[in-house]
């Protein structure tokens, strides 16, 4: 009777313990298609945010099962023991190449709960660096001894806060009876998981101005959006929002954007990818959108 | 077009809901507790109307006669009956009427049909008492229900959350919502399954003996839903064993689910995807059976005011509309055995 908050990983990519990397992605995506923020199997059960929240952990999901180190310092964690691990291992050596990029996203992303996966060639060329299967209980930080990694490896960070474990263990029953009795809410915005995107923050533009009254329109969520180093593309594969909304959203053109049930949805999942307060942006954009007078069905 | 009245088949009512020839059919079980006892209820709701909940109940009921159950279709859908239609059979003299407001047995108020082991009882006639029972009459209605000595009761509910409609879908074995991939059908489906949710966890928690604990968790039936894993987990904190006996009893809280009219290949997808989601926000499992394709003929069937599975039984709704009937039975073990 667990939520996707409880929920482990493979509950909840409803995906069997061994299921290959290609299977968590066929997952992932068919997962992400029917808890889209238009999707009709969602409509009137949850709000947008508890939607986004599960979206959000469906990525976090993904991440740590396309991670081979990572995924087998989960399987200790939830107590599966190390036999089937080391047979998945096996698997795991006939993708390489997936474990290549999957590597690389993790150091470069640190722990951010982005798309997967993102390829970058510049990223690729220093995967040397790969984590045998003994160091998944060092990248939990159960019962180890501070790292012996260089403090520069690229897998220092993840040592440290391994991705996805920074919040409450899934399915651990104390957590879960402590959470219970809180009504159903988006886990809290996790700013510290999120790294330092792409481009080095100094050759970035500056972050706007957002005084308290400051109305949120196309042009400011673009200043926002570059202040955080992301394009339109990165934003558009982290939200699942197409890249012809986030256009239309920056270029302020009311008229082509959806009716306003799913602009809201958009504009929350926007809002929180840019760190934006998510109720404030949307209630703000969408009173432009009804100023211009644009029809809605 | 050929007709059936009530005097040219009187030769089936010999097979209907009293364990004549059908019973022997089906296998013989062995009648249960007092010697009468519907082996299977099945249900079919929705929550929207117009969504062919009728249309699936009778044909999915006619696939399960035919294959060999002896089947009492039940239009329960108080104030708003037609099942008769669907079946081909003309508005019968007798209704569940008959039976809320003088008593008369359900086995007496059923009329046969033109399928062989399927009888109909028919929905009440426009009658504000029966659209709306009150709790007395509702009990009534749900003891000769479970007491129907056939193999498979089928109840075909009328839309909307009435206390009546969610009783007797939680009182089925297998409560099946039809669907149609279409926002307005999702949203009155969720709707639905909230409020039959609601009325377990408050029946439970009378059974239980926990109704002051789980009540505050429970809130109103109409503020937000907490999820069946809150109210578990309130109840635990005073009292471990109801805790675990209410979490068993959710567990079993199973709904099944098809989708009707099904036209485009991302359609398909909306059953499955509607289960993952209740799963995931809502922590119960539940089956999807299938989907039926929207079909031509199966408007033009209940134009002629014939059944879909009688009329053209190999258009494509028809076929699988008896996979949906095989997978139901086959969630059952077989008859005879226990």
């Amino acid at each position: 009777m667990k939520s996707f908050r409880e929920q482990t990983y493979y509950e909840l990519l409803e995906v069997q313990r061994a299921a290959p990397a290609e299977q968590v992605r066929a997952a992932l995506a068919r997962a992400l298609e029917a808890c889209a923020p238009d999707s009709v199997a969602l409509y009137a059960l949850v709000d947008d945010e508890q939607a986004e929240a599960l979206r959000r952990r469906l990525h976090e999901a993904a991440r740590i099962l396309l991670d081979q180190a990572a995924r087998a310092g989960y399987d200790r964690m939830l107590g599966l023991d190390a036999e089937p691990a080391a047979a998945e291992a096996a698997l795991w050596e006939e993708d390489e190449e997936e474990d290549a990029v999957g590597e690389a996203e993790v150091r470069a992303e640190d722990v951010s709960p982005g798309p997967y996966p993102r390829t970058e060639p510049a990223q690729l060329e220093s995967t040397a660096a790969r984590v045998p299967l003994q160091t998944a209980q060092a990248s939990l930080g159960l019962d180890t001894p501070p790292p012996r990694w260089p403090a520069r490896a690229p897998w220092r960070a993840q040592l440290q806060r391994p991705p996805g474990l920074s919040a409450p263990a899934p399915g651990l029953p104390q957590e879960r009876a402590s959470a219970a009795l809180a009504p159903p809410r988006a886990p809290p915005e996790r700013e510290a998981v999120h790294e330092t995107p792409a481009p080095p923050a100094e050759e970035r533009p500056r972050m706007p101005d957002l005084p308290p009254d400051v109305e949120f329109n196309g042009e400011l969520l673009r200043q926002v959006r570059e202040a955080r180093g992301l394009t339109l593309q990165q934003l558009a594969e982290r939200t699942r929002i197409g890249r012809s909304h986030l256009e239309r959203v920056e270029a302020d053109r009311y008229a082509d954007l959806p009716p306003s049930v799913y602009l809201r949805g958009i504009l929350m999942n926007l809002a929180r990818e840019l760190k934006l307060d998510a109720t404030r942006v949307s209630k703000s954009y969408l009173l432009l959108a009804a100023r211009s007078g644009r029809p809605e069905p | 077009m050929k007709r059936f009245g009530l005097n040219n088949v009187v030769d089936l009512r010999g097979r209907s809901a009293r364990g004549g020839a059908g019973a022997d059919v089906s296998g013989a079980v062995p009648p249960g507790p007092g010697g009468r006892r519907a082996r299977h209820i099945v249900a079919f709701g929705g929550g929207k109307g117009g969504i062919g909940k009728s249309l699936v109940a009778a044909n999915v009921g006619i696939a399960l006669a035919r294959a060999g159950n002896t089947v009492l279709l039940v239009d329960a859908d108080l104030g708003g009956a037609n099942l008769h239609t669907c079946l081909g059979v003309p508005q019968p003299s007798t209704s569940l009427s008959d039976f809320i407001l003088r008593g008369v047995p359900l086995a007496e108020v059923a009329v046969p049909t033109p399928i062989e082991r399927l009888t109909l009882v028919s929905g009440a006639l426009d009658s504000l008492d029966a659209a709306n029972p009150r709790a007395k009459v509702r009990a009534k209605l749900l003891d000769e229900f479970q007491s129907q000595d056939v193999d498979y009761l089928v109840l075909d509910l009328g839309a909307g959350t009435g206390l009546h409609t969610l009783d007797f879908f939680l009182l089925a074995d297998h409560g099946v919502l039809v669907v149609l991939p279409e926002p307005t059908s999702v949203e009155n489906t969720y709707r639905f399954l909230k409020a039959s949710l609601f009325r377990r966890l408050q029946q439970l928690a009378r059974e239980l003996g926990v109704e002051k604990l789980a009540e505050p968790a429970l809130g109103s039936r109409d503020s937000a839903m907490r999820t069946p894993a809150d109210v578990v987990a309130h109840v635990r904190s005073a009292d471990a064993a109801a805790a675990d006996a209410l979490a068993a009893a959710l567990q079993a809280y199973r709904v099944k689910l098809v989708v009707n009219q099904v036209r485009a290949p991302a359609d398909e997808s909306v059953g499955p995807a509607v289960a993952s989601a209740w799963k995931k926000f809502f922590g119960l499992d539940m089956d999807y059976l299938g989907g039926i394709p929207y079909d031509d003929a199966a408007w033009r069937a209940v134009r002629k005011r014939r059944a879909l599975l009688v009329e053209t039984p190999d258009c494509e709704a028809a076929r699988q509309l008896s996979v949906v009937a095989s997978r139901l039975a086959a969630l059952d073990p077989r008859p005879g055995t226990p």
